[in-house]
C-alpha cells in the first residue's frame, strides 16, 4: 500500500527553468518558501541548495566548468555525480562546455548494463488475501526492448522506504511520521515478477511511456542523480507513487502529471493521466496473477480430468493418469503445476525440503516425460485499462423511516463490492474512513452517526479444489443515545458464486458500544446470510441476520438489510440502502459523487 | 532474521559461486521479510513497500546480490536462484518466457531444449542448488 494525501504544489521562479525545480523536486513548503523534497546534503552543490534554487542552478553550471583532470577519480566529478542536470542544462544552453560522458565510467557501465529502450509504469494490483496489498503498488520497469520479449532481462525501480527497526509499533510511528529514508532502488525486474506476480498473486499491468530517445538518456541520468538522494519517507505523502509521479515529471514537464492527480490518494488514481492523457502512454500490457494463470488450466479440465487433480492434491500424491491420452495427461499436470504454485507460494518460493515440494517435483518429472509442449500466455497486450471506479466519494442523501432528515457521507478509500470491479477490482469491499452524519428533521440537529475506520469483506467462494473461508471485519466509532464509543463486527464462513450471484453464510458476532457501560453496550452473536446479486455497473445485496443478544440474554434478533449500488457514470453513484430491525427501521436514498 | 542468515549461511556453504554475485544470493528470501519477523511486522512491511536498510539497491553495479562483480550484469545463476520455480515449470513443459529468457542470457537461444525436457530429474535432482542446475543446463547443451 502506499497512499497520497498530496502536498505537492508547483512552483515557479523567474530566471530558474521550471524543470530544474522539478529536477531538484523543488515544493513550496509550509511558510510559503521553496525547498526541496531532498533530504541528503550531498544531494546540493549549493550551501543554501536545498532552499535556494536560483543558488543552486549556478553552483551547478560553475562545477560542470571544472575540468575532469582534477579529479582524482573521475566518477566523482559534479557531472559524472548528477548527469541528468548535466544533460538538462547542456540542452537548454545554460552549459556549454562538452563533456564526455563516458568518461563516468560508473555511470556508463550502469547506462550499458541498462540498455533502456523505453519505461514503463507498472501497477502491481489486490489479491484480497494478502490484505498488505490493499491500495496497489507502482514502480518502473525499464524495458531492453520490446515489453513483450525482454521483461526477465529488464531491470526495475521503485521507490520505498529503508526500514531501521525491526519493532512493529516503531514500524508504524516511523513510516507515517518520515522516521525512515525512502529511496529509489534499482532491481532485475524478475524479482518484482516473483515477488508480486507469483509469490502474491497480483496482477501486473504496464504503461509504457511515450518518450523519445533523448528523454529516454535524460531519465537514465536522472536515476543516477537520485543515486545521491534520500527522501524523508512519509507514508501518506512522500510516498511510492509521489515520487515515480514526480520522477516522470522532472523527465517530462510537459505532462504535468503531478497537477493531474494533486487530488487523489490512491496509487491506481495516479493511472488515471496515464491513461486518460493523450499522448503519454503508448501501450499497455497486462500480466494476470499466478492464481489467475492457475485458473485458467483448471477451466479447461473436464469433470474427470478434475478429479484427478482433486485425488492428487488430497493425497499429496499424483493420482494415477493411465487412462488419460497424453494431451489429457498434460492438461492435469499442468493444472497441478500452476495451482501448486498459486496455493503454496511460501513452500515453493521461501523453503527448502517440504512435502509441497517433493510434490511438485513428482508432477514436473511426469510432466518432462509427456512429448506434449503447453502454450501458456503468461503477458499480453490490452486495448483498454479499467479501472472502475475513484477511491474517494462523497454523498448526499434522504432519509425516511424511524427518523427522517438528511444524510452526509464521505469515505476516504478505496471499493466496495458493489461498485463496478474494472479491471482491478475482484469480490471484496476494503473501505478506510468512511464517515456518516444526520441532519435530523424534527430537532435540526447535526449528528455525527458513525465512522468505520476499516471495512473489509473478502468473498471466495468455494470450488472444487479450495474449500476456503469468506470474512469480513468492521471497525470504528458509532454514535448510540447521544455516546459515541467503539464498535467491532467480525464474520466468518463458507460462500457459493453461481453465475452473477454469491451466497453467503458468515458466522457474525455485532459489537456496539465497547468498553462502555454494561447497559450501553451491545453484543450479538448468531448468523449472517447474504445474498449477492452483481452485473455491470449494478450491485444488490440483502442480508438476513439471527442473533442471540449476549447482553440481554436473549434469542430472536433479527435485522433485515439491503444496498443497492448504481453507477450511471464512472463519476456518479446512485445507492439505496434499508434496514428494518426491533430497534430501528431505515431507508437511505443517496446520490455519491466520486472524487 | 535468523532465516536469512540460514538461507545465507546455506548457499555460502553449497556453492563457491555464489561468491561472485554476494552473499544473500538473488531469490526471494533474499528480498522479502515474510517469515522473519513476525506477521505484524511483515503485514506492516509490506503495507509500507519497506526494504530491509542491509540490502544495497543503488543504481551502481552489484545490486542485491545478483549481478557479476566483473560484468555487473546478473549471471546466469543469479537468474536460476531468481526463478528456479518458473524456469523448471518451463523445462518441464518444453518452452516458456523463463526458459527462453535463461537460453538468451548464456547465448543457446536457438538451442534444442527437448534435451532439457529430457534430463529434467537430472538437472532438478533433489537437493541440487542454482549453481548445479545451471551447470548441468549448460553441459547438456
Amino acid at each position: 500500500m502506499c497512499l497520497i494525501q498530496s502536498s505537492f504544489a508547483s512552483v515557479q521562479l523567474e530566471h530558474v527553468p521550471e524543470q530544474w525545480l522539478h529536477l531538484l523536486r523543488y515544493n513550496k513548503n509550509l511558510w510559503g518558501g521553496i525547498e526541496s523534497e531532498v533530504d541528503s546534503k550531498n544531494f546540493f552543490l549549493a550551501k543554501s541548495g536545498k532552499t535556494d534554487p536560483a543558488s543552486e542552478l549556478a553552483a551547478n553550471i560553475e562545477n560542470f566548468r571544472i575540468p575532469i583532470e582534477n579529479f582524482k577519480d573521475p566518477n566523482q566529478h559534479p557531472v559524472c555525480l548528477f548527469p541528468g542536470r548535466y544533460l538538462f542544462l547542456k540542452n537548454i544552453g545554460k552549459v556549454r562546455t562538452e563533456f564526455d560522458l563516458d568518461k563516468c565510467s560508473d555511470f556508463k557501465t550502469f547506462k550499458d548494463k541498462l540498455e533502456l529502450s523505453s519505461v514503463s509504469v507498472v501497477f502491481s494490483s489486490y489479491f484480497i488475501n494478502k490484505p498488505a496489498s490493499a491500495f496497489g503498488h507502482t514502480f518502473f520497469k525499464l524495458n531492453k526492448d520490446s515489453p513483450l520479449k525482454t521483461d526477465l532481462q529488464s531491470y526495475g525501480v521503485d521507490f520505498s522506504a529503508q526500514v531501521t527497526t525491526k519493532n512493529p509499533i516503531a514500524y508504524g510511528v516511523l513510516g507515517i511520521f518520515g522516521g525512515f529514508y525512502g529511496k529509489f532502488n534499482l532491481m532485475p525486474y524478475f524479482l518484482k515478477l516473483r515477488e508480486y506476480n507469483d509469490y502474491e498473486s497480483r496482477d501486473l499491468w504496464e504503461f509504457e511511456l511515450n518518450l523519445n530517445d533523448d528523454e529516454l538518456d535524460l531519465f537514465t541520468a536522472h536515476l543516477w542523480d537520485m543515486n545521491q538522494a534520500a527522501f524523508d519517507y512519509f507514508y501518506f505523502s512522500e510516498n511510492c507513487s509521489y515520487h515515480i509521479s514526480r520522477f516522470i515529471d522532472a523527465v517530462k514537464p510537459d505532462w504535468k502529471i503531478m497537477e493531474a492527480i494533486y487530488e487523489t490518494t490512491i496509487p491506481i488514481d495516479t493511472l488515471v493521466p496515464l491513461k486518460d492523457q493523450k499522448n503519454i502512454t503508448q501501450d499497455i500490457y497486462f500480466r494476470p496473477s499466478q492464481q489467475k494463470r492457475s485458473q485458467q488450466k483448471l477451466e479447461k479440465l473436464n469433470d474427470i480430468e478434475r478429479r484427478a487433480v482433486k485425488n492428487s492434491f488430497n493425497n499429496l500424491k499424483l493420482a494415477e493418469l493411465g487412462d488419460f491420452n497424453r494431451n489429457q495427461k498434460a492438461k492435469i499436470l499442468d493444472a497441478i503445476i500452476d495451482f501448486t504454485d498459486y496455493k503454496y507460494p511460501t513452500q515453493m518460493h521461501l523453503s527448502k525440503d517440504n512435502p509441497i515440494q517433493d510434490f511438485k517435483r513428482e508432477a514436473l518429472i511426469a510432466r518432462s516425460q509427456i512429448e506434449v509442449t503447453s502454450q501458456s500466455i503468461e503477458k499480453f497486450q490490452v486495448e483498454e485499462f479499467d479501472s472502475g471506479h475513484k477511491a474517494r466519494k462523497f454523498g448526499l442523501g434522504a432519509r425516511g423511516g424511524d427518523r427522517t432528515g438528511m444524510e452526509f457521507r464521505h469515505r476516504f478509500a478505496l471499493h466496495d463490492i458493489l461498485e463496478p470491479q474494472g479491471d482491478v477490482y475482484s469480490l471484496f469491499s476494503l473501505e478506510m474512513g468512511k464517515t456518516r452524519f444526520f441532519l435530523e428533521r424534527e430537532t435540526n440537529k447535526f449528528i455525527f452517526e458513525e465512522l468505520e475506520v476499516a471495512h473489509v469483506e473478502a468473498l471466495r467462494p468455494i470450488n472444487f479444489l479450495e474449500k476456503r473461508i469468506s470474512w469480513n471485519f468492521d471497525f470504528g466509532l458509532k454514535n448510540r443515545f447521544e455516546i459515541v464509543a467503539p464498535f467491532l463486527n467480525i464474520g466468518v464462513g463458507p460462500s457459493l458464486a453461481i453465475g452473477k450471484q454469491n451466497f453467503t453464510l458468515f458466522f457474525q458476532t455485532e459489537n456496539n458500544h465497547l468498553f462502555n457501560e454494561y447497559l450501553y453496550q451491545q453484543s450479538y452473536l448468531g448468523a449472517n446470510f447474504q445474498w449477492l446479486f452483481k452485473k455491470d455497473n449494478f450491485g444488490f445485496k440483502v442480508n438476513f441476520k439471527k442473533y442471540r443478544d449476549l447482553v440481554l440474554a436473549q434469542d430472536n434478533v433479527d435485522i433485515v438489510q439491503s444496498e443497492l449500488s448504481y453507477l450511471p457514470s464512472k463519476n456518479y453513484q446512485i445507492a439505496a440502502e434499508t434496514s428494518k430491525s426491533d430497534l430501528e427501521e431505515r431507508a437511505s436514498l443517496l446520490i455519491y459523487a466520486y472524487y | 532474521m535468523k532465516k536469512l542468515i540460514a538461507i545465507a549461511t546455506l548457499s555460502l556453504a553449497t556453492s563457491s559461486a555464489f561468491a561472485a554475485h554476494g552473499p544473500a544470493g538473488c531469490g526471494l528470501g533474499s528480498i522479502l521479510f515474510e517469515g522473519k519477523e513476525g506477521t505484524m511486522f511483515n503485514v506492516l512491511a509490506a503495507t509500507f513497500n519497506g526494504s530491509s536498510a542491509n540490502q544495497t539497491f543503488g543504481m551502481s553495479s552489484g545490486t542485491l546480490g545478483c549481478e557479476d562483480a566483473a560484468t555487473a550484469k546478473v549471471s546466469s545463476v543469479s537468474f536460476v536462484e531468481g526463478n528456479t520455480v518458473a524456469l523448471s515449470n518451463d523445462i518441464a513443459r518444453g518452452q516458456g518466457e523463463t526458459l527462453t529468457a535463461y537460453l538468451t542470457m548464456i547465448n543457446k537461444a536457438d538451442a534444442d531444449t527437448t534435451v532439457l525436457k529430457a534430463n529434467f530429474s537430472q538437472i532438478f535432482a533433489k537437493g541440487n542448488t542454482s549453481a548445479d542446475i545451471d551447470s548441468r543446463i549448460k553441459n547438456l547443451l
